[in-house]
């Protein structure tokens, strides 16, 4: 049995799936970003010392799903802030957070990521909570 | 069309996806029959006829042998789309925007490397920055990074990165028409900046290779290929530039897609109308990117150069070190084409393929007009590449376009599973080849076995049409990314 909260990667020709799952939308974003920093770091351990504040515009759920991650992913790749954790707050068209990790820690980052995609994107509200799906450009 | 298409044999190495749905054209795969049976195992013949929904496509949507499941369009999809009423989607260049292949002749016989290749391998690697998130070793302003934007190559070669005679052996002479540093984001920009002459990491590489045989000695000898004769490749594009320029477009290309009210079958292939200020912007900031590429291709190769000049203490011109071809892979431009007896200005898309033009076109460097362009089709690491040349049959059937390399077999993560606690390293070693790479996931993903056999996507295209063979070359070092 899988807990209310988790991801995994699934195979794909050429990239890499994650597939999601939580029990609320906020919490299922937090769950994508750090299986995202999870496939960045090769699974390093990210210190939550440094908090930053962000805020984007989306034009839908699914979007937004997409746009949070690709935040992430540039957070990490040019800026070199690596998260850890996540505070968000929803609204209709974006989100607004406060990501906490290492700040400066560009070395962290092994595994190069072009950018998280909209093929074959999922994203639903179902009995037991948010179930979702995300490709990743690797 | 949701579920999966059923492919009709046309003959020995094409394949019908029928016209059904919503598709304003059938699909068209060059495949063998083996490579159609792996078809049904994956999403990518699915996505040849969604590519096929697309407003304007003309003839058919065409996908190349080394076919496998991409973002929207199928890697080595190809589609062109009418001037008047078609559309320009990111999803048809991808992320890599102007990933490509570049080769290199040299007058240096491959004997001459004999016990001297770990220490080339040394210089190579100290002289080509390469792995994730590598940056060149030569910093650039803004002014700088803009001139490159508007005029790729010549930017850099103007800086003292290569010759004019390089220049004339780039696809489009280095330089996609059209670029707007103005549509490219500082977000793009930023990514970018500090990666103007490097590798990158993943399927990307630098491979010093021999000529092992040649099969048109006079299309060798245009392309200045002799047998037993090294030569260099170089796998790049457009590094964080480009994928930000994809990310950006997407998001201004799905408030575009509903704007125009683009029905899609698949968000990744949102589009905007050719001419709609939408397009103009995408294509601008495009151009832009696909000469980023171009100019990193130049620059990597001035630092490979540099270190070939290093170890054989000889010039670039005395080691023959000249440029045999650079073409894109991902792609979406402006091209004439003959549509119905009639030449038409058409936007062709080519994701994962190569332009293939035939002998006499006048696009063609003058040197090689008389057997066609270079097409240059990259294996995995531990086999073989080949250079092939274009046809006037491509021309006709396929918008002149042929593959762009061997497709994988095994996805990175089914590869690491199979290569995992395996010594990959002295594994190529017996076979005489030196990888090296600074990251070990990359070896592991990248073991030949992960990639299909080339030759076999190499029969199709010569069965097709689309190419002739020319001559293979095999790796003897290898940097990746």
């Amino acid at each position: 049995m899988r807990g209310a909260r988790g991801h995994r990667q699934l195979d794909h020709p050429a990239d890499l799936v994650l597939e999601l799952w939580a029990p609320s939308e906020q919490e299922l974003l937090v769950e994508a970003a750090q299986a995202l920093i999870e496939v960045l770091t090769e699974g390093a351990a990210v210190p939550a010392e440094s908090e930053r504040r962000l805020t984007l515009e989306s034009l839908d759920p699914e979007d937004r799903l997409v746009r949070w991650l690709n935040e992430v992913l540039v957070l990490a790749t040019v800026e070199g802030f690596v998260l850890c954790d996540a505070e968000l707050a929803l609204r209709p068209g974006g989100l607004e957070a406060v990501v906490r990790g290492r700040a400066e820690a560009p070395e962290l980052v092994r595994t190069e990521v072009k950018s998280v995609t909209y093929h074959g994107l999922q994203l639903h509200h179902r009995a037991e909570g948010f179930v979702g799906k995300v490709t990743i450009d690797v | 069309m949701a579920s999966k298409p059923k492919l009709q044999r046309i003959d020995e190495f094409r394949w019908r996806v029928p016209r059904e749905g919503k598709m304003h054209v059938p699909g068209l795969i060059f495949a063998s029959a083996a490579m159609a049976r792996e078809l049904e195992r994956d999403q990518s013949a699915l996505q040849v006829a969604n590519v096929a929904e697309l407003p304007g496509i003309v003839h058919a949507s065409l996908a190349m042998p080394d076919i496998h499941s991409g973002y929207g369009f199928p890697i080595g999809g190809v589609a062109a789309f009418r001037e008047d009423g078609g559309v320009v989607s990111p999803g048809g260049v991808g992320y890599d925007i102007n990933c490509g292949v570049r080769l290199l002749r040299s007058e240096i016989p491959a004997s001459e490397l004999a016990l001297r290749l770990g220490d080339l391998t040394d210089r190579l690697h100290q002289a080509i920055p390469s792995g994730v998130g590598s940056k060149s070793h030569r910093a650039i302003g803004d002014d700088e990074l803009d001139d490159v934007l508007r005029r790729g190559a010549r930017a850099v070669v103007e800086r003292g990165y290569g010759t004019a005679e390089d220049l004339a052996m780039i696809e489009e002479g280095g330089c996609i028409a059209g670029a707007d540093p103005e549509r490219v984001s500082a977000r793009a920009k930023e990514r970018g900046r500090p990666q103007l002459g490097s590798l990158g990491s993943g399927n990307h590489f630098c491979e010093i290779g021999r000529v092992a045989e040649i099969y048109d000695q006079r299309a060798a000898a245009a392309f200045g290929l002799e047998l037993g004769q090294v030569t260099l490749m170089l796998h790049s594009g457009s590094r964080g530039l480009g994928y930000q320029v994809c990310d950006d477009s997407l998001q201004q290309m799905l408030r575009a897609s509903a704007k125009y009210g683009l029905a899609l079958p698949d968000r990744q292939l949102c589009a905007a109308p050719l001419g709609s200020p939408e397009a103009e912007a995408y294509l601008g900031a495009m151009a832009a990117a696909a000469n980023f590429a171009f100019a990193n291709r130049q620059m990597l190769t001035h630092f490979a150069r540099s270190a070939l000049e290093r170890f054989f203490g000889r010039s670039s011109t005395e080691l023959g070190l000249g440029l045999v071809y650079d073409v894109c892979h991902n792609i979406a431009k402006w091209e004439h084409h003959q549509v119905g007896g009639k030449r038409r200005r058409l936007c062709v898309h080519r994701k994962g393929s190569t332009r293939a033009l035939g002998p006499g076109h006048e696009a063609v460097p003058a040197r090689y007009r008389a057997v066609g362009q270079p097409v240059l089709v990259p294996g995995d690491m531990g086999r073989y590449s080949f250079v092939l040349a274009g046809t006037k049959e491509a021309e006709e059937q396929s918008w002149a376009s042929c593959c762009h390399g061997a497709g994988r077999r095994l996805s990175r993560q089914q590869a690491k599973r199979v290569s995992q606690g395996r010594p990959v390293l002295r594994e190529l070693r017996d076979k005489g080849i030196w990888v090296r790479s600074d990251a070990k996931s990359t070896l592991l993903e990248e073991i030949p076995e992960a990639y299909k056999d080339v030759a076999d996507v190499v029969d199709v295209v010569v069965g097709a049409g689309l190419g002739t063979k020319v001559a293979r070359l095999e790796p003897l070092v290898v940097v990746k990314g």
